[in-house]
C-alpha cells in the first residue's frame, strides 16, 4: 500500500474544519437570536420597560415597578421557558437521532404522557401539589421509559419495536389522563389542563432550579455520548462494528434524554411538539451531516420563549404556551411527515 | 433448500376446518348471549332476577326495575359499538395489510373527536345527526391523511410508519381540541365527558338515528371480504387476479370509516377494540376475511359488553368508562403483537 | 496476522436456532467467500464472527481470546464489518462517512488527530473515492456508494474485514468493481476478507477460500476448485449442474441444469 499523498489528508482536514466552523457559526447565530428574544420578552410585555431598567433589575438594583414586572414576573417566566425548551429540544433530538426517525420523539412515544398522567393523577385524585407532584412526574417518566425499554427487549432493543411499544403505552396513558380529568372537580381543571398541553404560567425561579440541574447533569451526559449517538445513525450493526457499546450507550442516552424530558414536563407540563420540532428545525438551519444537539437545544429554547410570548401578547385572548406550540406544530408536522417519508423516514 | 412440499389441503381437511368454524360460530353466539345477560344483570347496584325480567320488559315501577331498564339500551349500544369497532379494525388491518391498524392507534378516533368538538364550539351543533355526519367526516379526513402520509416513501405503509403517522396526527388533533375548548368554559364539561369513550348514557333516542349509518357501514365492510382476501396477496397480485384494487380498498375503507365515525359520535373515542379483536379471531378461525369479518364483529360486541360490565364492577360505587377499560385490556395485546413480529417486518 | 475462529458455535434468533455446532477458522490474509442457499446461516455466521449476535453455545475467538472479552472499541480496531444494508443519514458526505471509521481509534480524551486525517485520506485513495470526497452519499451511484462504505470500514484499519453480501442490489458491472476493489485491498494491505456472496461463480473467481453452508453447518470448505463441484451444488442447493473451468480465469464455473432449454447431450 503506497501512502496516500499528504495533500489529500490536508484536503480532508480542511473540509472537516470548514464544516465544524459552519456548525459553530450557526449555533452562534442561534444563540444571538435567543438573547434577542430574551431581551424582547424582558422589556416588552403589557407595558414597556426600558432596557436600562431591565439591566439594572438583572444586576440586582431595586427599581420601582420594574423590579416586580421584570424581576418577579417576566424573568422567571423567560428563564423557565428557556431551560424547559432546551430540555425538550435536546431530549427530543437525541431520541430522533438514535432511532433515525424524526417522529420518534418523546412526546409521541409516551414518555411525556407518562409524566403527565402521573401528575394529573396526583393533583386530581390524591390532591397533591407543588414539588411532590414534580417528583412523582419524574419518577413516572423514568418508570414509563424503563417499562417501554424492557417490554421492547428481545435479544436487544430494536428501535422500531421500542417506538411501537411506546405508542401503545402512550395511547393507554392518554386515556388515563382523559379519564382522570373527567373526575376533576372544576377548581383543578385549569391546573390539570396544564398537564395536557404545557404552560409556564406563574413560573418562579425556584421552579426553574430543578430544570437547570437536570440540564447540567443529563445534558452533560448527552454531550459526552454524542459520538455514540452520531454513529447510531448509521444503523445498529454499523455502530456496533465501529466500536459503540450499543446496549450500554443506548441505555445511558435514553436515561439522560428521559431525565431531561421528565423533569421539564414535571414543571411545565408537556409543552406540545417542542421535543418533536426542535431537532428538524435545527437540522434545517445547521445543514445535514451531523446530529444537531446544541442547535436543537437552542431552537427549543427559542420556540418556547417566542410561543409563550405570542400566547400572552400577540393572540386574542391568552393561551398557555403549549396551545401555541401545538397549533404551530401541527402544520409543520404534516409537512415533515410528508417530506421525511419521501426520503425514507430519516431525520 | 430441500424441504419437502407440504401436501395441499385435501377435501377432507377443508371440511374439517369448516366444521370447526361452525363450532366456533355457535360458541361465539352463545358467548354473546351470555355477555348480554351479564350486562343486564350486573352493575353498580345489585338487583334481583324478578326485577331484571320486569325491567327488560320495560317496567320502571321500582328503582331496581328502572336500573335494569337503563341497562338494556346500554347493552345494545355496547354490542353495536363493539361490533362496529371490531369489524372496522379487521377491515383496516386488511386494507393496510398492517397488523397494528386500529381506529385509536391510527388517529381516526381523534380526528372524529376533533371534528365534533369543532362542530360544537364553532357551529353550535347540538343535534345528534349533525354529530354523526361531522364525526364521520372527521374520521374520514384523518384516515385518508394518515394513510396517505404513512404510505409515502420507501417501503410503503410499514406498521411503524402508519403507527407513527397516526400517533402524531392524534397528538395534533387533541392539541387542537384542547385549544378549542380551553377558552370555552360553557362547553368544556360536556366535551370532556365525551372525550372518554363510554356507553353509560345510552338511550334508545340516541341509538336509533345511528342505525342506518351503522347498517350501511356493516354492509360495505362485509361485502369487501373477498377483495380483502385478494388484497392480502399484495396490490399487484390482487390486480393480477382481477381485483379492482383502488376501488376495493376505497369502499372497504369507507365502510370502516363510517363505522368508526358513527361509534365515536355516540360513544366518544374507544381505542384498542379494533386492534385486539381481529387478532384473537385470526387465532381461532384463520385469515379468510369471509369468516374473519363477521367473527370480528361478534367478538367485538362481546368484548365491549364485557369491558363495560367490568368497568361497572371494578370501580364500585362509581363506574369506569369502557374506553379506559379497553385501553388497559388492549395495550398489553398491542405490545404482544409488536413483540411477536420480527423487527424487519415492522 | 490475526486469527478469527469459531468453535462448536450454536446461534439463532429467539427460539429459532440456525447454527448448530459449527467450527470454522478464517484463513488469515486470504479472501474467504461464504456461499449457500437462503436461510442456511451465512449471515448468522458472519454476525457471530462480528459479535453482533451472541452465540447460544460455543464461542468465537480472536487471536485465542474469546470475542466477548474485548472492549467495544478494542474489537473495532481489529475487526471491521460492513452490514448488508447500511444506513446513510441524509445529507452526509463521503468524507464525513469515512471519518466515522476512525471512531474506534479515538478515546474519550484523545480527539481527532492528523493521523486520523491521513487514515481517511488513505481509505479514500484506496477506494478511488478521493475525487468524490465532498459529494453527498445520496448523489452517488450504487457502486460508488458501496465503495464509500468500504472506505469507511477501511478507515477503521482493521486486520479483518467482514462483508455481508457486499454486491447485493448492485448491477453486474458494479459487482465486479466492488470485488476487484476487495482483491486490491487484500493484496496491497494484507487485509483478511470474509464475505457472504450469493453468486457462486463470482465467489469462485474472487475468493481464495470457499465455504459452502447447508442447514447451519459447513458442508464443504477449501479452494474453489475443491469446493465448487457438481456434487456440492447438488447437495447444498439441490440443483443439478455442470461445472466447467471458467475460460477467463481458469476457476470452476457452475452452469445450472433445468428441465428445459438443454441440449440433448447435456440433458442426458
Amino acid at each position: 500500500m503506497h501512502a496516500a499523498p499528504d495533500s489529500l489528508a490536508t484536503r480532508v482536514a480542511v473540509l472537516r474544519r470548514r464544516r465544524a466552523r459552519g456548525r459553530t457559526r450557526a449555533a452562534g447565530g442561534m444563540l444571538l437570536l435567543l438573547l434577542a428574544g430574551l431581551a424582547l420578552t424582558l422589556s416588552l410585555g403589557q407595558s414597556f420597560t426600558p432596557p436600562g431598567d431591565v439591566l439594572r433589575v438583572l444586576a440586582g438594583v431595586e427599581v420601582p415597578g420594574a423590579s416586580f414586572t421584570v424581576g418577579a414576573l417576566r424573568l422567571p417566566r423567560a428563564v423557565l421557558s428557556i431551560l424547559a425548551g432546551m430540555s425538550f429540544g435536546l431530549g427530543g433530538v437525541v431520541f430522533q437521532t438514535m432511532f433515525r426517525n424524526p417522529l420518534a420523539s418523546p412526546d409521541i412515544i409516551g414518555i411525556s404522557a407518562g409524566a403527565s398522567a402521573a401528575a394529573v393523577f396526583a393533583i386530581v385524585l390524591l390532591g397533591w401539589s407543588g414539588t411532590t407532584v414534580s417528583v412523582l412526574a419524574v419518577a413516572a417518566g423514568l418508570g414509563v421509559a424503563a417499562a417501554i425499554y424492557l417490554l421492547s427487549w428481545r435479544n436487544g432493543v430494536a428501535g422500531a419495536r421500542l417506538i411501537l411499544v411506546g405508542i401503545g403505552i402512550a395511547a393507554m396513558l392518554e386515556s388515563v389522563i382523559a379519564y382522570v380529568l373527567l373526575r376533576a372537580p372544576a377548581w383543578s381543571l385549569q391546573d390539570a389542563l396544564r398537564w395536557l398541553t404545557g404552560s409556564v404560567n406563574g413560573a418562579t425561579l425556584e421552579q426553574a432550579l430543578p430544570v437547570l440541574l437536570s440540564l447540567a447533569l443529563f445534558g452533560g451526559l448527552l454531550l459526552a455520548l454524542r459520538g455514540s449517538a452520531e454513529l447510531m445513525r448509521l444503523g445498529d450493526d454499523t455502530a456496533a462494528a465501529l466500536g459503540v457499546p450499543l446496549a450500554r450507550d443506548r441505555a445511558l442516552i435514553v436515561l439522560a434524554a428521559v431525565g431531561l424530558i421528565a423533569v421539564a414536563t414535571a414543571v411545565t407540563g408537556p409543552i406540545a411538539f417542542v421535543a418533536f420540532l426542535s431537532g428538524p428545525i435545527a437540522l434545517r438551519i445547521t445543514g445535514p451531516g451531523r446530529a444537531p444537539l446544541v442547535p436543537a437545544a437552542l431552537t427549543g429554547a427559542l420556540l418556547v420563549l417566542v410561543a409563550d410570548y405570542a400566547g400572552q401578547h400577540l393572540l386574542p385572548g391568552r393561551y398557555p404556551v403549549g396551545i401555541v406550540t401545538g397549533a404551530l406544530g401541527a402544520p409543520y408536522l404534516i409537512y415533515l411527515i410528508i417530506r421525511t417519508n419521501r426520503t425514507g423516514g430519516r431525520p | 433448500m430441500t424441504a419437502a412440499i407440504a401436501p395441499g389441503p385435501t377435501a377432507q381437511a377443508i371440511l374439517r376446518r369448516r366444521r370447526a368454524r361452525a363450532g366456533w360460530l355457535v360458541l361465539v353466539l352463545l358467548a354473546l348471549a351470555g355477555a348480554a345477560v351479564l350486562s343486564v344483570a350486573l352493575g353498580t347496584r345489585d338487583v334481583g332476577w324478578s326485577a331484571i325480567l320486569a325491567g327488560v320488559r320495560g317496567g320502571t315501577d321500582t328503582i331496581a326495575e328502572a336500573v335494569v331498564a337503563v341497562r338494556v339500551p346500554r347493552t345494545v349500544l355496547a354490542a353495536l359499538a363493539g361490533a362496529a369497532l371490531g369489524l372496522a379494525g379487521a377491515v383496516m388491518q386488511g386494507v393496510t395489510r398492517n397488523p397494528l391498524a386500529d381506529p385509536g392507534i391510527l388517529g381516526i378516533n381523534a380526528g372524529a373527536a376533533m371534528a365534533v368538538v369543532i362542530g360544537i364550539a364553532w357551529f353550535g351543533m347540538v343535534r345528534l345527526e349533525a354529530f354523526l355526519w361531522t364525526a364521520i367526516l372527521g374520521a374520514g379526513l384523518a384516515a385518508g391523511f394518515v394513510y396517505a402520509v404513512g404510505t409515502m416513501g420507501r417501503g410503503g405503509a410499514t406498521p411503524l410508519k402508519l403507527a407513527l403517522a397516526g400517533a402524531a396526527t392524534a397528538i395534533a388533533a387533541s392539541s387542537f381540541t384542547v385549544a378549542i375548548i380551553l377558552p370555552r368554559n360553557d362547553i368544556a364539561g360536556g366535551v370532556r365527558s365525551w372525550q372518554v369513550g363510554g356507553v353509560g348514557g345510552a338511550t334508545w333516542e340516541a341509538i336509533l338515528p345511528c342505525l342506518p349509518l351503522l347498517a350501511a357501514g356493516f354492509v360495505l365492510c362485509l361485502i369487501s371480504a373477498r377483495s380483502l382476501n385478494l388484497l392480502a396477496l399484495g396490490d399487484e397480485a390482487a390486480a393480477g387476479l382481477g381485483a379492482r384494487v383502488a376501488w376495493a380498498r376505497a369502499s372497504a375503507a369507507l365502510g370502516a370509516v363510517m363505522l368508526c365515525g358513527a361509534t365515536t359520535a355516540i360513544c366518544g373515542p374507544i381505542g384498542f377494540v379494533g386492534l385486539v379483536v381481529p387478532h384473537l379471531c385470526r387465532l381461532l378461525i384463520g385469515v379468510d376475511h369471509r369468516w374473519l369479518l363477521p367473527f370480528s364483529a361478534l367478538a367485538g360486541a362481546i368484548l365491549l359488553i364485557l369491558a363495560d360490565v367490568l368497568g361497572r364492577i371494578v370501580a364500585r360505587p362509581s363506574e369506569m368508562d369502557v374506553g379506559i377499560v379497553t385501553a388497559f385490556l388492549g395495550a398489553p395485546v398491542f405490545i404482544w403483537i409488536v413483540r411477536k413480529r420480527r423487527v424487519r417486518d415492522l | 496476522m490475526t486469527i478469527l475462529s469459531a468453535a462448536a458455535l450454536q446461534a439463532g434468533y429467539g427460539d429459532r436456532t440456525i447454527l448448530r455446532g459449527l467450527d470454522f477458522t478464517v484463513p488469515p490474509g486470504r479472501i474467504t467467500a461464504i456461499v449457500g442457499a437462503n436461510a442456511c446461516g451465512k449471515s448468522t455466521l458472519l454476525r457471530c464472527l462480528a459479535r453482533l449476535l451472541r452465540p447460544e453455545a460455543g464461542e468465537v475467538q480472536l487471536d485465542g481470546r474469546a470475542l466477548n472479552r474485548f472492549g467495544a472499541r478494542d474489537l473495532a480496531r481489529r475487526l471491521g464489518l460492513l452490514p448488508q444494508s447500511p444506513i446513510a443519514p441524509d445529507g452526509i458526505t463521503v468524507a464525513d462517512l469515512v471519518s466515522h471509521g476512525r471512531h474506534p481509534h479515538q478515546g474519550l480524551l484523545s480527539r481527532w488527530s492528523p493521523e486520523d486525517d491521513r487514515a481517511v485520506a488513505r481509505a479514500l485513495e484506496a477506494t478511488g473515492m478521493a475525487d468524490l470526497a465532498e459529494r453527498d452519499i445520496d448523489a452517488l451511484s450504487g457502486g460508488q456508494r458501496q465503495r464509500a462504505w468500504i472506505a469507511m470500514a477501511l478507515a477503521q484499519e482493521t486486520g479483518i474485514l467482514l462483508l455481508d453480501e457486499p454486491t447485493t442490489f448492485l448491477d453486474i458491472s458494479h459487482q465486479v468493481e466492488v470485488l476487484d476493489l476487495l482483491v486490491d485491498l487484500n493484496r496491497s494491505r494484507g487485509t483478511t476478507i470474509v464475505m457472504v456472496l450469493h453468486d457462486l461463480n463470482l465467489a469462485a473467481r474472487y475468493a481464495d477460500h470457499l465455504v459452502a453452508m447447508l442447514d447451519g453447518r459447513i458442508s464443504a470448505s477449501g479452494s474453489p476448485e475443491a469446493v465448487l463441484t457438481e456434487a456440492m451444488v447438488e447437495e447444498v442447493f439441490g440443483l443439478k449442474s455442470l461445472v466447467i473451468p471458467d475460460p477467463t480465469s481458469g476457476k470452476p464455473m457452475m452452469l445450472p441444469l433445468g428441465r428445459h432449454g438443454m441440449r440433448r447431450e447435456v440433458a442426458e
